[in-house]
């Protein structure tokens, strides 16, 4: 081993010998490890901000009874539990969501009622704080909330806290802080006495979970004891079900962070080996000068890996930091849709293990970029450098060609088949695509210049020609770039396209599901329409502009680990079912089916699971017990991604014991302005009522709608964008730096009167050679990435999302990467081409 | 210490035909000698001070080194761990190709050298800045070698070469491109190396001014040491 002084050494004289090639490996592994870390903080925020709400709400409870029905069950069945062999404490909770409003702004809250029974288990922080909580006759609110709504520290403002349809005017006492409140501090909810949280949602003596804290060892016994006693209206579990249940619907928004994160790492490699390339020739010759002099190859890669090691580490800091900072510009909120059935933190936690990971990416993407001219030590390199005829420079051997585009046939049909074969495993076969993308590069950007040098041209100054020489020469820098091209903008089309797809199929459900009413009124916040409203159809039925107004009836129910949105249509809806998103069965029969009653769809992975299809029975728990209903057609998952059921309204009151509804549509009568209609039903609720729902045309619901969609798919759109424009940043740079380093080829050609006019042309097709092919590339195999990302959309997740190519969406990030390169080039290009005459006559080292 | 080539030849294949390059060279440099190879290009020099460095395999004879014990070593059998201490140990090399670090100085090129074998900065710097010293850079090794003139550049790689402290010293074409002084900087510092650091040198050249200034000058033509000449009568040599 050389001693670590000396590794040192020899890490601050390679550093200093090629500093551009130093400043671009860290600039690269910067940005691969800065999306690197983003991404796993946008993964991990989500599961632990719901985490540490649940924790501090829960304490140190191991068990849980969750009420099957949105109306919750008696409280008093809390002193039955409290007397069961073994539970040691038992809390009763009421969870609603609900919106704090102050002014013109709502932000949705899990309102959150509790008893001093939760301080027994440690839980809503416990001791003083929760002795304030349940003593103070206001309202308590965490940082994040009073932030969103806009609410001052000081002053006692007073918000309305919306719920169910009912609103309630609250003072708020106190903005709680990191230090008082911890990771509360951070979460979307609202804490406030159990009896002031029923009243405010209409439940009088009405809970909805019970956390249970059982003694040492008996917890199988105590289980078994509460599932006797919960019957059909509580469901039994362990807290951690809850998030079980969240990772679930979290997954694919996962799954396509995880891929991005990918790609991150695959752009970064590619820069950091693009830097790599600038000083390959140096490179090998200093290997060979260590092998000259009898350097044993573990010290001379030792001599080549630690400085590569050390610019890892240093970049990996750095890029934890550019992660951080991407996180909060633009992956910063969590999915609003999960919102609607989970509480969530705005917590960005920057756990060690995130740290640990984005480090060792950094190493990984330096290391690795580094390593290549380590293949020189095969044999005796110096035998070699002497039998060798001239210097191997940057060329890329044909040999090496063949071989790489033998593994992308090979990657590129692996990826094909586990896409066909197990959809479930595509974000895998879309990094094999990108890689094999990656690995016919050489092969393809040699042919590029084959066809450029064979194309018949007027191009009687031989531009065309002296580039196609120029790329030749430079073969391996050249692919470099074109490969880092290829595979920002393969990501960008690849991702982006499946989003577009899965908005526009979001955006076609929603418009159906909402067609059947003209007018809808729902809680506000509430845009599934899930909470129970202190209103009745029949109450609206008479006005001069209503032409029908019906009751819909909506909620979640735990099947497994999917929370499963269930859709309670009336009988006269029309559609009933949405028919873009039906993927098994007859529309009209299913609908006729779902009219009839006791029947309900199913969205396809929820059959799957079950091993059910059209004209099954299918189980369904209650809280009136196990309900059989016929399984009339199979759907999408309707937007939601653990499932939907669409089943009639009548079965699922009568289930569910619930006569309230979630929404009331209104078809107006033919001629009636919309907007009349609106004022005619508040004034028919009166202030208090009205005030509590919103009404909303269909349209306006969309609208709505189509935002909460648009904003949870946001961050993928951009970190595209950031992992394109970063990249024709970087490309810029180095495509400069590249221009830069010839500046005495630049002097001699301006020596022999080679105009500037044409030098400037050169750079320029040069400039476009490389990054047109990658872009070209990169876009093809996107678009062959998005057909497989949008077949993993619908066949695993079985999100609406029909596939369609938008070539403007392709041809986007290509034009945002030419553009930004091209622009960064520009001036060191211009100053290059200008460089002094002496220049061409400096020896060369 | 002596490096001992007896019947040397070397034979490479042209497309199918087998040309002979070396037929039947022996020579030998001891400690203290250096001695000059001098032919006209194509004659064989640079294949003949790879195989004295144990490069290049002969097809015939033997390369040996007799070491201050009397031990010989085949140099032309060393393979892996044998051969990378003989070039670590007992070998330097000047080649034509100097591998000089850009972006650093002199000093930083010569400790490059010597980090790798094991030695701590402060002690590879102080060595460094002893051997280009020797090598008359004592005022210029802080200079970044881009900026250095062809001749000092040569003789911060003749520092590197001597960076292992060797007992044989291989240069091929050391003045090579160099003018009249400067090419005599470097003689100067090939004849101190053998005379005042008892080195056994073998130098290839073209240079009569190269070749005057070996003890002994030796002649190759098609593959075939001449003969031996005094450093005059090799000066004709070349000429014609």
């Amino acid at each position: 081993m050389i001693p670590l002084s000396s590794l040192l050494r020899f890490a601050v004289i390679e550093w200093s010998s090629a500093r551009l090639r130093t400043v671009f490996t860290l600039l690269a592994g910067v940005m691969g490890v800065g999306i690197i870390c983003a991404m796993l903080i946008s993964m991990t925020s989500i599961s632990a901000g719901a985490r540490e709400i649940m924790t501090s709400i829960a304490g140190t409870a191991q068990l849980q009874l969750t009420a099957r029905s949105a109306d919750g069950v008696d409280e008093r069945l809390v002193t039955r539990i409290r007397a069961v062999p073994g539970v040691v404490t038992a809390a009763p909770l009421l969870e609603q969501r609900a919106t704090i409003r102050y002014g013109d702004r709502r932000v949705g809250v899990q309102l959150v009622g509790v008893t001093a029974a939760v301080g027994d288990l440690d839980g809503i922080t416990s001791g003083p704080l929760l002795t304030g909580l349940l003593s103070v006759p206001q309202l308590f609110l965490p940082r994040a909330v009073a932030d969103a709504a806009g609410v001052p520290d000081r002053g006692e403002p007073v918000v309305r806290v919306e719920t169910r349809g009912l609103t309630h005017a609250v003072a708020v006492s106190d903005v709680l802080d990191e230090p008082v409140l911890g990771p509360l501090a951070a979460a979307h909810i609202a804490g406030t006495p159990l009896a002031r949280a029923q009243a405010w949602a209409g439940l009088p003596h009405r809970v909805s979970r019970i956390l249970v804290r059982a003694a040492p060892g008996q917890e199988a016994a105590v289980r078994t004891h509460l599932e006797r006693l919960a019957g059909d209206a509580l469901q039994v579990g362990t807290v951690d079900d809850e998030l079980a249940l969240l990772r679930r619907a979290s997954a694919p928004n996962d799954q396509a962070t995880g891929l991005f994160a990918a790609i991150g790492l695959l752009v970064g490699l590619l820069l950091s080996w693009m830097a790599a390339a600038l000083t390959l020739p140096e490179r090998r010759r200093a290997i060979i000068a260590h092998a000259e002099h009898g350097l044993p190859r573990s010290r001379i890669a030792q001599t080549i890996l630690f400085p590569a090691l050390l610019l890892g580490l240093i970049s990996g800091a750095l890029g934890v930091g550019a992660g951080v900072l991407l996180t909060h510009a633009a992956a910063h909120d969590a999915p609003g849709y999960l919102a609607f059935a989970w509480p969530l933190s705005s917590s960005q936690p920057l756990t060690p293990a995130i740290v640990a990971a984005s480090i060792a990416a950094g190493v990984l993407i330096s290391v690795l970029a580094a390593a290549l001219p380590l293949l020189e030590l095969r044999g005796d390199p110096v035998r070699r450098a002497l039998e060798a005829d001239h210097d191997p420079g940057e060329t890329i051997a044909p040999t090496l060609q063949k071989r790489f585009s033998g593994l992308s046939v090979v990657a590129i049909a692996a990826a094909a088949i586990i896409a066909i074969a197990a959809p479930s495993l595509t974000v895998l076969a879309v990094v094999l695509l990108a890689l094999g993308t990656l690995a016919l590069i050489p092969a393809l950007f040699c042919a590029m210049l084959a066809i450029v040098a064979a194309w018949p041209r007027r191009d009687r100054e031989g531009v065309s020609l002296e580039a196609v020489r120029e790329l030749r020469s430079t073969g391996v820098r050249a692919v470099a770039l074109c490969a880092t091209a290829a595979i920002a903008v393969f990501g960008a089309v690849a991702v982006d396209g499946a989003r577009m797809n899965l908005l526009n199929g979001l955006y076609e459900d929603y418009e159906q599901y909402t067609a059947s009413g003209d007018i809808w009124i729902t809680g506000h916040g509430d845009d599934l329409a899930l909470q129970p409203l202190l209103l009745r159809s029949d109450q609206l039925a008479d006005l001069p502009g209503v032409a029908t107004a019906r009751a819909y009836g909506g909620g979640f129910t735990d099947i497994g680990d999917r929370r499963v949105w269930i859709q309670a249509r009336d009988a006269a809806d029309s559609p009933i079912i949405p028919p873009s998103q039906l993927q098994r069965g007859d529309l009209a029969h299913a609908s006729a089916q779902l009219r009839a009653g006791g029947a309900i769809t199913l969205s396809r992975q929820l059959a799957d699971s079950a091993g059910v299809t059209v004209g099954d029975p299918y189980p369904l728990q209650t809280p009136t017990g196990r309900r059989v209903y016929t399984v009339a057609a199979l759907t999408t998952n309707l937007g939601w991604g653990p499932g939907a059921i669409i089943m009639p309204r009548r079965d699922y009151a009568e289930a569910w014991q619930t006569a309230s509804p979630t929404a009331i549509e209104i078809l107006t009568r033919p001629g009636t302005a919309p907007q009349h209609v609106i004022a005619e039903i508040r004034d028919t609720l009166g202030p208090e009522l009205a005030a509590g729902v919103r009404i909303q045309t269909a349209a306006q619901r969309n609208a709505a709608a189509n935002d909460v969609a648009r904003a949870g798919l946001a961050r993928l759109r951009q970190i595209a964008i950031i992992l394109v424009a970063g990249a024709g940043l970087a490309l810029g740079a180095a495509l400069a730096t590249t221009i830069w380093q010839r500046r005495p080829t630049w002097a001699a050609r301006a020596f022999h009167a080679f105009p500037r006019r044409l030098a400037a042309r050169l750079i320029l097709l040069e400039g476009l050679l490389i990054l047109g092919t990658g872009c070209l590339v990169g876009a093809l195999a996107g678009l062959a990435g998005h057909w497989m990302l949008g077949r993993w959309l619908e066949a695993t997740t079985g999100y609406p999302a029909p596939f369609s190519i938008a070539p403007v969406s392709a041809a986007v990030p290509c034009a945002i990467l030419l553009l930004i390169a091209l622009i960064v080039t520009a001036i060191p290009a211009d100053r290059a081409i200008r460089a002094p005459l002496k220049l061409a006559l400096e020896p060369d080292n | 210490m002596t490096l001992l080539l007896e019947a040397v030849g070397h034979d490479h294949r042209d497309g199918d035909q087998l040309l002979h390059a070396l037929n039947d060279i022996s020579l030998t440099v001891d400690r203290g000698q250096l001695i000059a190879l001098v032919g006209p290009s194509g004659a064989g020099k640079s294949t003949l001070l790879s195989i004295a460095a144990g490069i290049l395999v002969p097809t015939r004879g033997t390369v040996t080194w007799i070491e201050r014990d009397g031990a010989p070593i085949d140099i032309s059998a060393l393979q892996g761990r044998e051969q990378r201490w003989w070039r670590r140990e007992r070998l330097g090399m000047l080649v034509q190709e100097t591998r000089l670090i850009s972006g650093v100085d002199a000093v930083a090129n010569v400790e490059s050298r010597l980090l790798g074998s094991g030695i701590r900065p402060s002690a590879a710097r102080r060595r460094a800045e002893l051997l280009l010293g020797d090598v008359g850079l004592g005022k210029r090794m802080r200079v970044h070698v881009q900026r250095l003139s062809g001749g000092e550049r040569r003789r911060v790689a003749l520092a590197q070469a001597l960076a292992a402290d060797p007992v044989l010293l291989l240069a091929d074409e050391p003045t090579v491109s160099l003018d009249g002084d400067a090419g005599r900087l470097v003689l100067d510092v090939l004849r101190a190396q053998a005379r005042d650091h008892g080195r056994a040198v073998l130098m290839v050249t073209h240079d009569p001014a190269a070749a005057a200034a070996a003890d002994h000058t030796l002649t190759l033509r098609d593959g075939r040491l001449q003969a031996e000449a005094p450093p005059r009568a090799a000066q004709g040599s070349l000429r014609s």
